[in-house]
């Protein structure tokens, strides 16, 4: 899924109407992280990906510094 | 379901991006086996249909079509366009790595054996193209000898526009030579060409020495300018020396340590957004505000704010979700969506009536595994009244027919053969709730990831393994017991100790969002550290800022100060703490955040202490603030950089140090361009776009000298007079100073941490700064659920990053003050038999999470579970020696007959 | 579940139920999931081995190793060595056990019955405490002391165990348990004045002159 132009329009209920719901744009572990935080206040999110899959970069890392833990 | 027939049979093979494109994946895939949702996708560039349709001409192929077993495959799906409304957005699109090769002394993409960084990961992985072998890719040899050249798109101005350091390349570096040395199987030589070596986080310095001092990785100091391919497809390396000579060195393959910049999809997104950038196209914020864009309601997280680590992304992203969590905290919970499931079945007087449900898995288990005479095998166990074969066990049909037949045939224990719990029990056991069924009667025998997966070639192994398996799960289901969800009472407050930027900005986040806080600083006065900055690294002044905050905090409706106060009796669990203050005050909170800072140290050496012109830290910045004509009058003046740190006694690097230093020999100069200032340093350590205050010092002819630890500078004072001596590496001889005050950086070490520790019974790593849970993915969190770690506490950071961690120490904390109870999963400690139970507290003195403890009762002494705190590990229950306690769902009757199943049919 | 979750008795158990080999594998000591499990594992599992060597089973057949959730290929490796190991070695009773079936066994028993007791619980649950804050008094001890203590508490356990187990077949006097169970006659006869002590053993008879003793009925067995 991408982002399409002219994708941020104010809401059409008008300023000053909050909505309970956050887009989270990337499913690597900061997007993922960030909407695991977000579900667990109590919103809704929408975590959007532009790839097939969730993970992002860190998926393509072999060991993490500096416990040489795995990535995965 | 993921099968993964379709990628079987589909003919079209195109280079597979995970892998960089050192190895192929077909045009229907999965991006790698562990993402998210596990699902085949069509890549439409690459399927052979698409690409004919998409020429005007007609498709042909849909072999995936043909083959899927699952009609899963739709080729009419069409592109939709979702309107969402949001109260927020947070934006994490993540880097790209800095692609070399535009930069012709590499040679990149020219000679093979010149890797990039990324492109070495994938060589070490053993999902890789090389399978985690470390083979060169001109040859598939094993290279014996690597270089990794540093800062390849970083602190460069000269061959491309990345000025900034990327910030995690050098500690990269250091990882992939040493695994790299472990993949060898012959004497490995790595070498590292680096200009400094920016080992500034918490454990790098120690990471670095392990890799210098015990793996032999070499480390020379160079910036390497030219790579030639010799005749073998070996590279030469030219370099200079500390000594200045020019010398060459042939490696069987080198790695680019490439830096990290934004992509043009981050870019794009940036201007469909409205936000503006910096200009270096990472995400512009302000260090006060680190996580927010230009765009109010619109937040930044991660590499796109700017080149960072995961820890310091994953702080940002809960910071994000704090920021947002703030904007929308009054709509919380209107969007949220809570799963209902029928009431339950007491089963606990029925008869066991087990189901056995035996997968296919396509053909990934039904290829190796004899399915049929598994469960012709499971008919034949006690208690097991139903069996069936399924295709594909997860499938929504399946799920309905599990539900159907759980209820026809009155099942009361659930086996499945299939895949792994780790992914699919949540799946099988939502079925069972579905069916009004306790999903602890649930049990998974993995007969595929650790079965025919890896005994592919022996299907009659196989077989007896998979039964063996499925005699193991069914004979502890027999014994498994319905098990409630435990629900604590929580208590919606939150305690901050710590009255300084950190503590004040996690206190002012929650507090914002309509919970409690209880605020304890130490000393008279809010502020900190902060009341001694005069400004940010990046030149914003700190002052209005921290005003603001002291008057915002004081102020708030839902913030109680406490200063003059320190915490002297800590009790409870999360959701569930008290405490005492010695001034008297006692109250309760559900959540605590630790942001009790951390001191720079005073040194006994450079006359430290001895001669008034030898000053530390904010000395210097005191004194450029009141005194300016002693600055104007100065000659010179001299800074040492890591004392204290970087040294056997303290083996980190106090991070902060090279940059404030800089900073304020910035001022130095501003204030009187005449004097001459002397940086004494190791490395320098500028990271981040604070490489842009390096690079300003530079310029404006402040003059760095490089001293070792084995020749650490000389302070004397010679007839009232301070001299420096220090040997400067470049000309190669001591040299002589007459400065006119001193400065020394010296190391900043955590502050009563061992105290709160006990306290809070927390977590210290060997330098007692506080130790979270997890050194990458929970960077705030503690073991301890319900207690949260930010500021310098933690390790020393500057400001901006002290906001954040502060804001992402807050989310973590609104993430269970948001809910109404705690509510914990009940896999943890439970008594057997109570009455066995004497107090004798063995088990109190070996829980590592301070989840027992001894109460007096009417039955006399026994031990207090205190669920929420208990990680189920189950050394309580291995120790009883009365048999008294055990773990739900892991009890030793279970697992006695898990056992006995193995070893008797 | 952590390694820490091992109960000592269940290896037993394994040996006694027919296993020819048992490996526990935990996380790398310093990365514990769950913070000390592993060491705890490992404490206990020290004496494990040592039991059973007492029981005369060879200390191999009992093996801790050290792996991450990562090191897939290095599980595969240590159970392939570990099920080629015991595989020379032969089932239960041969490859360097130094007792055969059907004794082994009963001795195996023994040794379960052992570990489910409470004094090998007891002390090895202490050991950790009494390395690192000492008794009740303050006193630390090392490693070495404890150990120590522990194979000291190990032969008074399988010699108790044994005798309960030998008087719950028959009653008999000190010098018949002395005999078949070769512990020195005045070791047997201080372990059955023990147990009449905690009320475990009584007189079931004089005969000429030595008492004989029986195992005293209690509440779930002896």
């Amino acid at each position: 899924m991408r982002i399409d132009k002219e994708a941020l329009t104010e809401s059409s209920k008008g300023p000053g109407k909050k909505v309970g719901a956050v887009l989270v744009v990337g499913g690597g572990i900061v997007g993922m992280q960030a909407a695991l935080d977000l579900a667990d206040s109590g919103y809704y999110v929408h975590l959007v990906e532009r790839s097939p899959g969730l993970g992002g970069i860190m998926s393509q890392l072999d060991k993490t510094f500096p416990t040489n833990e795995c990535a995965m | 379901m993921g099968c993964g027939i379709c990628a079987a049979k589909c003919p079209k093979k195109v280079p597979d991006e995970f892998n960089l494109g050192m190895s192929k994946r077909k045009a229907v895939y999965v991006p790698f086996a562990q993402t998210v949702p596990l699902k085949y996708t069509i890549d439409r560039n690459a399927c052979l249909y698409f690409k004919a349709v998409d020429a005007g001409k007609k498709g042909k192929c849909k072999a995936c079509e043909k083959f899927c077993e699952n009609n899963a495959i739709d080729f009419d799906q069409k592109e939709e366009v979702i309107d969402l409304n949001v109260g927020s957005v947070i934006l994490a699109p993540g880097f790209q790595a800095f692609d070399p090769a535009g930069l012709e002394a590499y040679h990149y993409t020219e000679f093979k054996n010149v890797v990039t960084s990324m492109d070495f990961e994938r060589v070490l992985a053993a999902t890789g193209p090389t399978e985690g072998h470390l083979l060169r890719p001109s040859d598939n040899k094993e290279p014996g000898k690597i270089a990794w050249l540093q800062c390849v798109g970083s602190r460069d101005i000269n061959r491309c526009d990345n000025a900034y350091c990327s910030s995690v390349c050098c500690m990269y570096a250091i990882k992939e030579a040493m695994i790299a040395s472990e993949h060898s199987h012959s004497p490995f030589d790595a070498t590292i060409f680096f200009m400094d070596m920016r080992t500034y986080g918490k454990d790098f310095e120690k990471y670095y020495n392990r890799a210098k001092y015990d793996m032999g990785i070499r480390f020379i100091r160079c910036r390497v300018h030219s790579v030639e391919e010799n005749e073998d497809t070996g590279l030469k390396v030219s370099y200079v020396n500390d000594n200045g000579d020019t010398r060459d060195e042939n490696f069987d393959m080198i790695v680019l340590s490439v830096g990290l910049e934004s992509s043009a999809c981050a870019m794009d997104l940036a201007s469909k957004m409205g936000i503006e950038l910096d200009q270096y196209d990472f995400a512009k914020t302000s260090p006060f505000r680190p996580v927010a864009t230009s765009k109010s309601g619109i937040y930044v997280a991660g590499c796109f704010q700017g080149p960072k680590d995961i820890p310091y992304s994953v702080m940002e992203a809960s910071a994000a979700a704090a920021a947002a969590s703030t904007d929308l905290a009054s709509v919380r919970g209107t969007l949220k969506r809570v799963k209902e499931f029928p009431p339950e079945r007491d089963v606990s007087g029925e008869e066991i009536r087990t189901g056995v449900f035996v997968c296919n898995c396509g053909i990934n288990i039904g290829s190796v595994v004899n399915v049929p005479e598994v469960a012709e095998f499971a008919r034949t166990l006690p208690d097991v009244t139903y069996v069936q074969e399924n295709l594909f066990s997860c499938s929504q049909d399946a799920q309905d027919q599990l539900a159907g037949v759980i209820k026809e045939q009155g099942l009361n224990r659930v086996v499945v053969a299939a895949c792994s719990p780790r992914t699919h029990e949540p799946l099988f056991q939502e079925t069972m709730s579905n069916t009004g069924v306790n999903k602890h009667l649930f049990e998974m025998a993995n007969i595929r990831d650790q079965n025919s997966w890896v005994h592919g070639s022996d299907p009659e192994a196989a077989t007896q393994k998979a039964k063996d398996l499925v005699a193991m799960a069914a004979a502890k289901a027999n014994y498994r017991v319905a098990l409630e969800p435990i629900e604590v009472p929580l208590t919606k407050s939150t305690m901050v100790l710590g009255g300084g930027p950190a503590g004040m900005t996690a206190a002012l986040t929650i507090a914002d969002q309509g919970f409690k806080v209880y605020l304890v600083e130490r000393k008279e006065q809010l502020g900190g550290h902060g009341l001694k900055m005069r400004k940010t690294f990046t030149g914003e002044p700190v002052g209005p800022f921290l005003d603001e905050t002291i008057k915002r905090v004081n102020g708030h409706k839902n913030i109680e100060v406490h200063i003059g106060a320190e915490p002297v009796k800590v009790t409870g669990f999360v959701g569930n703490f008290h405490t005492s203050l010695d001034t008297g005050v006692e109250f309760d909170y559900g959540t605590a955040i630790i942001a009790t800072g951390a001191d720079s140290v005073s040194v006994d050496e450079y006359l430290y202490g001895q001669n008034p012109n030898v000053m530390k830290w904010f000395d210097l910045d005191k004194k450029i603030k009141e005194d300016p004509d002693f600055i104007r009058e100065t000659k010179c003046a001299v800074a040492i950089h890591c004392v204290g740190s970087r040294e056997p006694e303290r083996p980190y690097c106090s991070k902060i140090c090279c940059s404030h230093a800089i900073a304020s020999a910035i001022d130095l100069k501003e204030l009187n361009p005449e004097m001459n200032i002397f940086m004494l340093y190791r490395d320098i350590r500028t990271y981040g776009r604070l490489e842009e205050l390096y690079q300003k010092a530079r310029s404006m002819g402040i003059i760095f000298v490089r001293y070792d630890l084995e020749s650490k500078p000389k302070v004397e004072e010679v007839d009232g007079e301070l001299r420096v001596t220090v040997m400067d590496h470049v000309l190669g001889r001591p040299i002589l100073l007459a400065p006119d005050f001193v400065t020394l950086y010296t190391a900043i070490a955590p502050r009563g941490s061992e105290k709160l520790s006990d306290m809070f019974k927390v977590t210290l790593n060997q330098e007692k700064f506080f130790q979270e849970a997890h050194m990458k993915l929970r960077p705030v969190d503690f073991s301890t659920d319900g207690i949260f770690v930010c500021g310098i506490a933690h390790y020393p950071k500057p400001l901006d990053e002290c906001i954040t961690q502060a804001q992402a120490a807050a989310s973590r904390a609104v993430t269970i003050l948001a809910q109404e109870k705690v509510v914990i999963e009940p896999i943890v400690a439970a008594f057997v038999e109570r009455d066995a139970c004497r107090g004798c507290g063995l088990c109190v003195a070996l829980c590592p999470y301070g989840a027992l403890e001894i109460e007096d009762t009417t039955e006399g002494r026994k031990v207090k579970l205190i669920s929420a705190s208990c990680k189920g590990c189950g050394i309580c229950a291995a120790t009883c020696y009365r048999h008294a306690i055990s773990i739900n769902a892991f009890t030793d009757t279970q697992i006695e007959a898990q056992m006995h199943a193995l070893l008797h049919h | 579940m952590c390694t820490g979750r091992v109960d000592p008795a269940w290896v037993a158990d394994a040996f006694v139920n027919g296993a020819d080999g048992v490996m526990v594998i935990g996380c790398h000591f310093g990365d514990c999931h769950y913070i000390s499990g592993n060491h705890m594992a490992k404490h206990k599992l020290d004496m494990t081995g040592e039991i059973l060597a007492h029981a005369r089973l060879n200390p191999k057949r009992l093996q801790f190793r050290n792996l991450s959730s990562a090191e897939g290929a290095r599980f595969a490796q240590y159970s392939t060595e570990f099920v080629e190991e015991i595989r020379e070695m032969g089932p239960l009773g041969s490859g360097g056990d130094r007792l055969a079936m059907p004794e082994l066994g009963e001795k195996l028993k023994i040794v379960r019955r052992c570990l489910a007791g409470p004094k090998l619980r007891w002390v090895i649950g202490k050991k950790p405490v009494f390395i690192q804050e000492g008794n009740k008094y303050g006193e630390v001890f090392t490693e070495h002391e404890i150990n120590r203590t522990i194979s000291a508490i190990i032969l008074d356990e399988m010699a108790t165990h044994s005798i309960l187990a030998a008087l719950e077949k028959k009653p008999a006097a000190v010098k018949e348990i002395a005999k078949e169970l070769e512990i020195p006659a005045p070791d047997a006869f201080k372990y059955v004045l023990a147990l009449k002590r905690r009320g475990l053993v009584e007189t079931d008879q004089i005969a000429g002159q030595s008492p004989i003793y029986k195992c005293k009925a209690q509440e779930g067995g002896c």
